[in-house]
């Protein structure tokens, strides 16, 4: 029973605790009161433990991609090139963290660790990223299909806000700008409004039951 | 015929945009750039700051995001600097640090931090805290209280040693708040941990994605203004050239405005031959 | 001498990895892998840095905290290092010690957050529009308002499951929808403009970025070489050891064939 109380219920009591102690302060503490305060290194201390929760997906992919290196599955001279970018940057860290205290020993401000950052890491990242406008190109040429009036007035719809929106369909007949300005700030609000509603409500729900132990799944299996 | 046309090779469609996108890269076509009234909004607000008011940018992106707001990030930043207001750069996403740092050394020079204004409460200083860890949690954190949050700027130095930090300790002690924003935490959480509850007024540079999402806020009154992506972007740039910004996306909108139209032929034909083809099926 | 190259270094290193990436789109290749395997790893190894930066800040370097001596400051790190038994399966347990930290204050300023800005201020938002009025200053249409405030009923009416939508509901529930799909049409116009955003700045940077006349687009053609080497290397590699001839089966005999099965009558299922 008391195993079932540390591993199961003071985690439960932990969360009810803290986010109604969140809640109480956003309703009755003043700014600048002890009360106002004391929530807010309660805050400030959470925001420290959150921040080792990012390792996970690192231990995550090392151990995936260590696997696949040990066990010469199918592309692990990738995986070998994934653990080597890991451990390289991860050295110039190191060495970013140990070599000078003109920054306090932080990693990110230095400028071996910065230099990587904006002469590797941010190319690598925007390229990707930027490969979606061909995806995009492609899929409206070749999925978005006006199969259904719904459909339809989503393309049309679309069409006239992509023109409205350039340059260059302002060119053509100033009737577009307005045309995109009307379905921005009418069609779109009304449509974008509602659904913030209901899924604020929806949040609202997931939040409370989280809070009163109804919702456990956060906690993992065997909650 | 129909069937061929919609069975053309993906590849014919990747050269076709990355022609007709690089063109006016090359060889501008100078298309007039209007100016949204959300634009306007956001310019008027932050020139309706009392001198000393103290402006938190915060650069919540990452490089995949940088195209678009970048440049509107260093216009605002230079703004700011014209009009003598503070200005203070966090990130509450990790990867926006170092971008706030680029941005401030593309405004203050490649010397940042060691300028004069860093870290003194005058006429364009500014302070670069870095990365806030917490995502929304920490953006409430910072709200409530700056220096319970965090007490040392991105380089390590505390902020006992920025005159320019004592007057920023909460949010009520923000002039404004302005979001360059590419997702969660962004904007909306603004919103939700300093607009409501402390009356913070906020605003926001999106990328493209996230303008219509916003939208229903700034109607509210909720957000003082949206830069709506890279034509938003364009458009506070033509704004600020006032104050001896030179504009840098006068080409790049030609490409958008090309880009858009050759979406809006492939869409089209995509269509015809899919209502071709369904009405030589009998459908 | 490092600080003298390291410019063009950036440069070559930056053009290549982005025509790396994009040699994707001719189709799938070692050089692309190879790039999307670096980034993997580059953002792992930054993610491990910001990490310690947001710990050393938070709770070291702040004044008044661990570097000072209060030793206090070290509990929220160590629980917070307490995710990494997410990887056990005995202690798995002391995981959800800093998930329901994070869970608490996160359901906390859900509710909060999302009460006061995303349903009060919308709600009063739509209630405080006058009738008639233009949302872009167009005089001559004043019904934008009424059909915001009839196109939030409507969609809110869509997503209304308590009672059947048939009659009046169903009609709001189809305007309703109607409604939806030209925001997300407006959502798909501002996507498009998005991601051409995207291939734009990667474009300046390769036509724009030089160094003392050394353009990154210069790298293009060497791009197109080694890619033709590696489909040359791909075309003529040997495929993988090849498998013995699969041998005939001798002729078997067929099986006997069986009895019919008997029928076994089924028992059939009480309806309630």
């Amino acid at each position: 029973m008391s195993v079932a109380i540390v591993k199961r219920w003071i985690p439960l009591i932990i969360t009810f605790v803290i986010g109604f102690v969140v809640t109480l302060d956003f309703f009755f503490f003043a700014p600048k009161t002890a009360a106002h305060d004391a929530v807010s290194l309660l805050k400030a201390t959470v925001d420290v433990i959150v921040a080792p929760s990012a390792l996970i997906g690192v231990v995550t992919l090392v151990r995936h991609h260590g696997r696949n290196i040990t066990k010469r599955g199918k592309g692990w001279a990738f995986s070998s090139i994934t653990i080597l970018a890991l451990a390289f940057y991860g050295l110039i860290g190191i060495y970013s963290a140990l070599s000078t205290t003109e920054f306090n020993n932080l990693v990110l401000p230095h400028p071996a660790f910065a230099w990587y950052y904006d002469n590797v890491y941010a190319h690598l990242d925007a390229a990707i990223f930027s490969l979606l406008a061909f995806f995009i190109a492609s899929a409206a040429y070749r999925a978005f299909k006006m199969r259904t009036a719904e459909a339809a007035v989503l393309l049309v719809v679309g069409s006239l806000v992509m023109l409205g929106r350039a340059p260059i369909g302002g060119v053509i007949w100033p009737g577009f700008t307005t045309i995109q300005s009307w379905f921005m700030n009418v069609t779109n609000v009304a449509g974008f409004r509602a659904i913030l509603i209901g899924v604020a409500l929806g949040a609202v729900s997931l939040a409370l039951r989280q809070l009163i132990g109804v919702e456990r799944g956060y906690l993992g299996p065997g909650a | 015929m129909w069937e061929k046309i919609e069975r053309v090779d993906r590849r014919v469609i990747y050269i076709l945009v990355l022609i007709l996108v690089s063109l006016p890269l090359w060889f501008p076509i100078g298309l007039p750039i209007p100016v949204a009234k959300e634009t306007t909004a956001y310019f008027n607000t932050i020139e309706a700051l009392p001198s000393t008011s103290v402006v938190i940018f915060s650069y919540d992106y990452g490089p995949s995001a940088a195209p678009e707001l970048q440049p509107m990030a260093e216009a605002g930043l230079f703004h700011a600097k014209s009009l003598g207001l503070r200005s203070v750069l966090v990130c509450f996403w990790a990867t926006g640090a170092p971008l706030a740092v680029n941005a401030a050394k593309k405004v203050y020079g490649d010397a940042f931090p060691n300028v004069p204004e860093y870290g003194q409460d005058v006429a364009g200083g500014i302070v670069a805290i870095g990365f806030i860890p917490g995502g929304a949690i920490g953006m409430s954190s910072f709200a409530s209280d700056v220096w319970a949050t965090i007490g040392v700027d991105h380089f390590g130095t505390a902020f006992t040693a920025l005159p320019l930090m004592s007057r920023v300790r909460r949010a009520t002690d923000f002039g404004v708040f302005v979001d360059w924003m590419a997702g969660t935490p962004g904007a909306i959480q603004a919103i939700m941990y300093m607009h409501g509850p402390y009356g913070v007024k906020v605003g926001t540079g999106s990328t493209a994605v996230g303008v219509p999402e916003a939208m229903p806020y700034y109607t509210a009154g909720q957000l003082f203004g949206i830069l709506a992506g890279l034509a938003g972007a364009a458009e506070y740039e033509s704004l600020v050239h006032a104050y001896g910004w030179a504009p840098t996306l006068l080409a790049p909108m030609d490409a958008q405005s090309l880009g858009h139209v050759l979406i809006i032929i492939f869409v089209v034909i995509g269509n015809l031959g899919y209502a071709a083809s369904k009405l030589k099926r009998g459908g | 001498m490092l600080e003298e190259i390291a410019p063009y270094l950036g440069i070559v290193f930056g053009a290549f990895l982005t025509l790396f990436v994009y040699t994707i789109l001719w189709k799938e290749n070692p050089l692309s892998r190879a790039a999307e395997h670096l980034f993997i790893g580059l953002a792992a190894a930054y993610i491990t840095g910001y990490v310690y930066d947001a710990a050393m800040k938070v709770a070291v370097l702040t004044p008044g905290r661990l570097a000072e001596g209060n030793i206090v400051w070290l509990l929220p790190i160590l629980i917070g290092f307490m995710y990494l038994f997410f990887f056990t399966k005995k202690y798995f347990w002391l995981y959800r010690f800093p998930v329901a930290c994070v869970a608490g204050i996160g359901a906390g300023l859900v509710i909060v957050g999302n009460i006061q800005s995303n349903f009060v201020a919308q709600i009063a938002a739509n209630v405080r529009l006058p009738l008639l009025g233009s949302q872009i200053g167009v005089a001559w249409f004043p019904l934008d308002n009424i059909i915001i405030i009839l196109g939030v009923l409507t969609v809110l009416s869509f997503f209304f499951f308590t009672f059947e939508q048939k009659g009046p509901l169903g009609i709001s529930a189809r305007i309703g929808r109607y409604v939806m799909m030209a925001a997300f049409g407006s959502a798909y116009g501002f996507t498009v403009m998005a991601r051409i955003s995207l291939l734009i700045g990667r474009l300046r940077y390769l036509y724009e970025t030089s160094e003392a006349g050394f353009y990154a687009y210069y790298l293009i053609p060497v791009v197109i070489v080694l890619m033709l080497i590696v489909a040359y290397w791909e075309r003529t590699r040997k495929p993988s050891a090849a498998l013995p001839p699969p041998t005939p089966a001798p002729a078997a005999a067929p099986p006997p064939e069986a009895p019919p099965a008997e029928e076994v009558p089924r028992k059939r299922k009480k309806t309630s």
